[in-house]
């Protein structure tokens, strides 16, 4: 790939949020503040980049409805402040903070006494949305809801056309990811809820896609920031690196784990500073910003058959050393680590866990019957033709569910009812979009290996 | 069955968009605009409604609330609406009676008979909101 192929690997609308990110959390962490100009002139320079291209939308129908979702969204994202808890409580509260001189310089961050309730929660949204605010007020600035829902939506088709699936299934799948009822709808987690999972869910679609189509700059650009955007983007961007690089997708693996390792030497310090004012940031700070590269090593090493043993042993011993070390317990991820090695987790809760995760499957009025088709979908490729290329995007669907249910099991017993009831839904729901790219490069596959007794049954045509 | 399955989730979808999407999305914001921020606080107890809507009336925003109790609840609420007021924990005052570089809060809500010795501090709860003076 030349140089400009590698930088039109990434949508314009990506590489805005990826500038944005890097030079915003590059001031602050220099105690620059993060002035409102950031936002025209990153754009200005993502268009530089990637030309924008207007998203073809096919039939007038389905531009029709997309529309109507869009604007609904855009309506309940401006018409009030936040309506939703953690939109108000967690995600908006900090934007607000930085909307008023684009600093952390302010007691509501740097002083532990005063109340904070989102204390060194990762700052991506919050810093797209002041920007935001500062150029179109409190309420204007939510526009950036709608606009993160139409990055989510208008991605697919792109991957789907390259795969060969034809324009009326392509749309069809566009229009079953942007109908998944718990995006559309008000409500905690919807798109305009304010709550994060929504810029999630757009970025672990491009990450998919990249890990699908072997892209090392959109790995790169996702990685970078899935740890910026929540924190269990870390654990997104870990599952990304590592099945690209047992995958043998080794522009996609390099890409994410350079992007995350980058992402994450900006974001691990800067949280720190947030999470223990009272510290000072060492050089140990930056050590769980290797995580990524010693996972591309390690799963680069297993995949080729002469250093597969050895890289197996290594995996096996280095987090049980490192967890020793105690290297990683100021970390998010350390100490979920550190629990999981030492079986610290809530086993009693793991039946109820377990029996929500299925039912979230089929959590229809939620997540309509996507998860149905990924299942249907993969079961009639795996007979018909095999998965082939598809495992991947199954194996990180899977990983992905595990660690949801391993995060859940890790949480105190008092608050499990509260994210089973809440937040497990959420959480599958940032996966909607590689969900969506699976049924369709299913349907892709299908339709290149037809089989005579059955082709007219299964894939939509 | 794939096109079966993928009909019923898009009609399913669009059903769920007008009466959710739009339907429902119309009904909340009315509601908001309606009682306004207080709104947040509609599954609370009621004296937590009330001293909620007096805070969000009376407290100048330049000062700081000092507060104790449990942080998950109604705290998470009652801190960002009154941005760019702050609560500080009680134990945080300083010397001079300012906490965190603010003039401490000291009003007192007229229905409730305490005095006026000591400084106001609220007691948050999941649903509840207390009201003591240290």
């Amino acid at each position: 790939m030349n140089t400009r192929a590698l930088v039109q690997d990434v949508p314009w609308s990506l590489w805005w949020i990826a500038l944005v990110a890097v030079f915003a959390h590059g001031a602050l962490l220099l105690g620059l503040p993060v002035m409102p100009w950031l936002l025209p002139l990153t754009g200005i320079a993502a268009a530089a980049l990637n030309r924008p291209t207007r998203p073809l939308l096919g039939q007038p129908a389905v531009t029709m409805l997309l529309a109507v979702a869009a604007l609904s969204i855009a309506y309940g994202s401006v018409a009030t402040p936040d309506r939703s808890w953690d939109g108000l409580a967690t995600w908006t509260i900090n934007a607000r903070w930085l909307a008023v001189d684009g600093t952390l310089d302010h007691p509501y961050f740097r002083d532990p006494d005063v109340f904070q309730y989102a204390r060194g929660y990762p700052l991506l949204q919050p810093i797209l949305l002041a920007l935001g605010m500062s150029w179109l007020g409190e309420l204007g600035g939510r526009l950036l809801f709608p606009a993160l829902w139409l990055l989510l939506v208008t991605g697919l088709d792109g991957p789907l056309g390259r795969a060969g699936l034809g324009e009326r299934p392509r749309r069809l799948a566009v229009l079953g990811l942007a109908l998944v009822p718990l995006f559309v709808e008000p409500g905690g987690g919807g798109a305009a809820s304010g709550f994060a999972d929504l810029l999630v869910a757009a970025i672990v679609l491009h990450a998919a896609i990249a890990l699908a189509e072997d892209r090392p700059t959109l790995a790169a650009v996702t990685g970078l920031l899935l740890p910026m955007a929540k924190t269990e983007g870390l654990i997104h961007a870990l599952i990304l690196v590592g099945l690209a690089a047992l995958a043998g997708r080794r522009r996609a693996a390099l890409g994410a784990a350079l992007g995350a390792c980058i992402g994450l030497a900006l974001w691990v310090p800067l949280q720190q500073q947030l999470r223990t004012p009272d510290l000072p940031v060492g050089w140990a700070s930056l050590l769980p910003a290797t995580l990524p590269a010693v996972l591309w090593a390690l799963g680069s090493a297993i995949h080729s058959s002469r250093t597969r043993k050895v890289a197996i042993v290594v995996a096996v011993l280095a987090p049980a050393g490192l967890l020793a070390l105690g290297a990683f317990d100021q970390t998010v991820i350390g100490q979920t680590l550190r629990n999981l090695a030492r079986l610290e987790l809530q086993f009693g809760a793991l039946p109820a866990i377990l029996g929500q995760g299925m039912l979230n499957l089929v959590h229809v009025r939620k997540l309509g019957l996507t998860f149905v088709l990924v299942i249907a979908t993969a079961w009639i490729v795996h007979r018909r033709c095999g998965l082939g290329p598809l495992r991947p995007l199954l194996a990180a669907l899977l990983l992905a569910g595990t660690a949801i249910v391993l995060y859940l099991a890790d949480r105190p017993p008092q608050a499990i009812d509260l994210f089973l009831r809440e937040g497990m839904v959420r959480y599958t729901a940032q996966w909607i979009g590689p969900a969506w790219l699976l049924i369709g490069l299913g349907w892709a596959r299908l339709a290149t290996h037809p089989s005579p007794s059955t082709e007219r049954t299964t894939a939509p045509r | 069955m794939l096109a079966v399955l993928v009909t019923v989730h898009v009609a399913f979808g669009v059903v769920r968009l007008v009466s959710g999407g739009i339907v429902k999305r119309v009904r909340a914001v009315a509601e908001y605009e309606e009682a306004g921020p207080i709104w947040h606080f509609r599954h609370s107890e009621p004296d937590a409604q009330r001293l909620a809507a007096w805070l969000l009336d009376e407290m100048p925003r330049d000062h700081a609330l000092l507060y104790e109790g449990v942080m998950q609840g109604n705290l998470q609420l009652l801190a960002p609406l009154l941005f760019p007021a702050i609560l500080v924990r009680s134990s945080a005052v300083a010397p001079d009676g300012t906490a965190a570089g603010r003039p401490v809060f000291r009003g007192q809500p007229p229905w409730l008979d305490q005095g006026t010795a000591g400084i106001p501090v609220i007691v948050g709860g999941i649903s509840s909101l207390g009201w003591v003076r240290r």
